[in-house]
């Protein structure tokens, strides 16, 4: 018996080293199992939108934070490319820089090293004024906490990107009313905010995105303070948008079923695309 | 760039958010701009309605009363109190010299032996010591001297022919300052040979000449004992006057006065039946409008007699005190010549007894002879002087201007003069000659202002100039003459408001300009720090937003405009807050006093009908203005800072902070 268990133990001890090397070829566990999920889905047909023009390259970026002295590598080579029309869902553990390179791509954040080309713009090139028309005019934002103001009407609320591009009052009021109905909350027009629930919010915060028809819609966990059927709902909404305005939809989630209904999933684990 | 409705809609939501914080800063900068605008507020107030008022009752006439700036020395001030220069005593000498030798060769023409002891001393010992170099007392000048009353004149003499000080001298200066008339003045007194006859009885007592114990108050308030009285014309007397259809009473044999109401109450309130002046200034309208009623055309009488009979009076009223307390003394002789008091009003003195030897007769006139001869004979004469009341005024109280409010009104608004007692020129003048009595009211009085004359047929007089605007009057005040009271004066005429201080109005003012730097600096420090506090919380506790602006793609500027339109917004609270507490403020102020102050107006010109309300609240736009650019000027200034650093965060570290 002891021999048999010390076999035992041996077998145990060699499957349990293997299983060690295969986490740190990976760096961690949470990343080994994410590419143990990975590649244990089906692979997934290749989307009709990977045929369309390349609308955002992102060349071996790297971005370096110093947080009480020390440094941190929250990106550390990344390379994508994204085509127009495509639904892109990066996820990845907590820290593992996804949400760093939303905002490198939305242009909020400058990148250590590397290059973003989005709809044929070097953004780093961009000074703040040109940057931040940039962010008004090609992006869309839609983060997880909404954002909305909470003394404006939903309508007025739409109209915020509108404003920041000198677009006339006659312009986009109607535009906002037509993109509220459009994302159903076509009764709430003239509410408030707290009026609505996260889902309704949520959806006028997509709106609110929609404005200046951007080409990039970047949502930052958009599900992540939602319940199921909400979640369901707003990721039908990011579909219909990109499927009827044709759209580039990236979001960041660690939903696995919400990254499933993406095109494509990107998943990063310590700074590099895994 | 952001549209200003579109920055403006966003800046107002935040005007929703830290609404206690909001609450505070409001009320706190509010009220202590508050506090500043009510000032302005009541200063504003008060100088219109006293700009007004004294349009109104100065009838656009800004008087100025001017007196030549005479040298102290030429006046005499310091003789008798400084050591005379060596040249002075020499001159003094010679003059002793020569009236002694004029003495005794009067006396020797009388044959009579000459005691040159007996002469008034030129010089004299200084009664508070010192010593000269050589152990001798310091001499200085004795001002009872005769000759020295001579040497003063030629002195003055002197000075006049090339003094540069004449009316025409005014003119030249006033003139193009633009004074449009000159009026004399004239003061006479008689103080020290008039009774005033009370119910038209003389009552005979020894004069006394203490003035130490009399307030200011009391000494303008003596007129009708002592008969000082300054002649002016008419019109610049012309609102106390009565009206010409209520001087019905007026008789043409008593010589026309004005005199204040608070002597009227004080010398005839038992006549007239007169109450005590009230204090409140309400109840003082009707009392001065009953006053008026009353005192129109009440004649008194005043009794005048001459130097000579005043001091026989005085003598006989010792002689008799001494031989009622002697009558029983073995020993007392009584004086060889007795007078009796006079038995009717201003009545003669009558010889009572007359036990003189034809040696003392004889040298009793040859006493008189050498009087004339010396020219210090003293006639007797008397005259009884009516007076009649033709109007009035209420003094103000200089005393009580700090005390309170209405007392601060009312010294700001009441007629301020020297005098309390006018008698109108052009009346007194329409008078016959023997009402007149012109031998009389002619003097001048004694001392320093008994060579008034000298001056004044020279052209060297103190003169009332009329100026149309305040601010003609004002600009010759202060830039062709020197204050009343200066000591140091370099200019030729001293001048000073005359009859009101409508001057005031530039005291207030220039209060309010010395303090109101202070107070706005000290406004303005605290409110900067309590916004600063405000705005810097706000913009840190907006960070976020701010953040999701800029990720919808709001530039740096724009974030700068939404932030100083909402502290636009705040300064614009604050400034309807300043107001609406300072206007508060001030009306309660104005329902306070207006009508207490209105009232005092009233009675201070004796105008009763439409005279405007008196207002302790009024606009000052430009000063509004200011005030209210102050405080947006310092929400600008507390605002920039904190947004300074805002607009330079890297959106995306305050999105990190989720």
């Amino acid at each position: 018996m002891i021999q048999t268990g010390g076999q035992q133990h041996e077998q145990l001890s060699s499957t349990d080293q293997k299983i060690q090397e295969f986490i740190q070829a990976f760096g961690s566990t949470d990343a080994a199992i994410s590419a143990i999920k990975h590649f244990s889905t089906k692979p997934k047909a290749p989307s009709i939108y990977a045929n369309n023009p390349v609308i955002m390259q992102v060349k071996d970026i790297t971005r370096t934070y110093k947080i009480h002295r020390q440094k941190v590598e929250a990106l550390r080579g990344v390379s994508l490319e994204v085509h127009t029309g495509e639904f892109v869902a990066l996820t990845g553990a907590s820290g593992s820089g996804k949400s760093t390179l939303l905002q490198l791509i939305g242009g909020l954040d400058q990148p250590t090293s590397g290059s973003i080309t989005i709809n044929g713009t070097d953004i780093q090139r961009l000074r703040d004024k040109k940057l931040s028309e940039f962010r008004n005019q090609t992006i869309g934002f839609v983060f997880q906490f909404f954002y909305l103001q909470p003394f404006l009407s939903l309508r007025t609320n739409v109209e915020v990107p509108g404003m920041f591009r000198h677009v006339p009052r006659k312009n986009r009021s109607p535009r906002a009313k037509e993109l509220l109905e459009r994302v159903g909350l076509s009764e709430y027009v003239d509410r408030l905010p707290k009026e609505l629930s996260g889902g309704q919010i949520q959806r006028a915060a997509i709106a609110r995105a929609l404005l200046n028809e951007p080409k990039i819609l970047l949502a930052d966990e958009p599900t992540g303070n939602l319940d199921k059927r909400n979640s369901e709902e707003v990721i039908k909404l990011f579909q219909t948008i990109r499927k009827e305005l044709g759209t580039t939809v990236i979001i960041v989630t660690h939903n696995p079923e919400i990254a499933a209904q993406a095109d494509r999933e990107i998943q990063l684990s310590d700074g590099v695309i895994v | 760039m952001i549209g200003f409705v579109d920055a403006l809609t966003l800046a107002r939501t935040k005007l929703r958010a830290k609404r206690i914080l909001l609450i505070i800063t409001v009320v706190v900068s509010g009220l202590l701009f508050g506090v500043l605008s009510t000032a302005l507020f009541v200063a504003t107030g008060i100088t219109r309605s006293t700009e007004s008022f004294f349009t109104k009752a100065l009838d656009n006439r800004y008087l100025v009363e001017v007196q030549p700036n005479i040298p102290d020395d030429i006046l005499g001030y310091g003789d008798g109190f400084e050591e005379p220069s060596k040249e002075v005593v020499e001159q003094l000498n010679s003059m002793q010299d020569a009236y002694i030798a004029k003495q005794k060769s009067i006396y020797d023409k009388y044959k009579l032996p000459f005691d040159k002891t007996t002469v008034t001393p030129i010089l004299q010992a200084n009664p508070f010591g010192g010593k000269d170099g050589s152990g001798n007392p310091i001499k200085i000048i004795n001002r009872d001297s005769p000759v020295y009353q001579d040497y003063l004149k030629q002195r003055k003499q002197a000075y006049i022919k090339t003094a540069k000080n004449t009316v025409n001298d005014l003119k030249k200066i006033a003139g193009p300052a633009g004074a449009t008339d000159y009026y004399n003045t004239r003061s006479i007194s008689l103080q020290a040979q008039s009774t005033y006859l009370k119910d038209g009885k003389e009552t005979f007592k020894p004069k006394t000449n203490d003035m130490s114990t009399v307030s200011y108050m009391d000494y303008l308030t003596s007129n009708v004992k002592d008969t000082t009285y300054v002649f002016t014309d008419q019109t610049l007397i012309k609102r106390f006057i009565y009206p010409e259809n209520n001087i019905r009473k007026q008789t043409k044999d008593a010589i026309p006065v004005v005199l204040t109401t608070q002597e009227i109450a004080k010398m005839f309130a038992t006549e007239l039946g007169i109450d005590k002046r009230p204090t409140e200034p309400a109840a003082q309208v009707a009392w001065t409008k009953d006053l008026q009623q009353k005192a129109n055309g009440y004649v008194y009488s005043v009794c005048y007699r001459s130097a000579g009979e005043t001091a026989l009076m005085q003598k006989t009223m010792q002689a008799n005190t001494e031989i009622a307390e002697k009558r029983n003394d073995k020993n007392y002789t009584p004086p060889s010549l007795q007078y009796n008091l006079p038995t009717t009003p201003c009545g003669e003195l009558t010889v009572k007894k007359d036990t003189r030897t034809p040696a003392e007769k004889k040298e009793a006139a040859t006493q008189e002879s050498i009087q004339k001869d010396l020219g210090t004979y003293q006639p007797l004469d008397r005259r009884l002087l009516k007076f009649q009341i033709v109007g009035s005024f209420t003094l103000a109280d200089v005393t009580g201007q700090a005390q309170n409010a209405t007392a601060y009104i009312s010294y700001l608004l009441g007629p301020q003069y020297t005098n309390g007692s006018f008698i109108p020129q052009q009346l007194y003048d329409a008078l016959p000659a023997n009402v007149q009595n012109k031998d009389v009211l002619s003097q001048t009085g004694t001392g320093i202002n008994a060579d008034y004359e000298l001056f004044e047929n020279a052209g060297i007089k103190n003169t009332i100039v009329s100026f149309p605007t305040l601010t003609a009057a004002r600009d010759f005040i202060k830039n062709d003459a020197c204050e009343i009271y200066s000591s140091d004066c370099n200019k030729p005429f001293k001048a000073s408001t005359y009859g009101s201080s409508y001057l005031a109005v530039d005291e207030i003012s220039k209060f309010i300009q010395s303090i109101a730097p202070i107070a706005l600096a000290i406004a303005m420090t605290i409110a900067t720090i309590v916004i600063w506090i405000t705005m810097a919380r706000v913009i840190i506790d907006s960070r976020r937003e701010t953040a999701v602006f800029r990720a919808l793609g709001a530039k740096r500027r724009d974030i700068a405009s939404i932030y100083l339109l909402y502290s636009l917004l705040v300064a614009s609270l604050i400034v309807i807050f300043m107001l609406v507490a300072g206007f508060i403020a001030a009306s309660v102020v104005e329902s306070l006093f207006s009508p207490q102050a209105t009232d005092l107006a009233k009675v201070a010109y004796g105008v009763f009908d439409d005279l405007e309300p008196y207002h302790f609240i009024g606009i000052d736009i430009t000063a509004l203005g200011i005030l209210a650019g102050c405080i947006f000027g310092i929400s600008i200034v507390a605002v920039l800072p904190p947004l300074w650093r805002n607009v330079r965060r890297s959106p995306i570290r305050d999105m990190r902070d989720e």
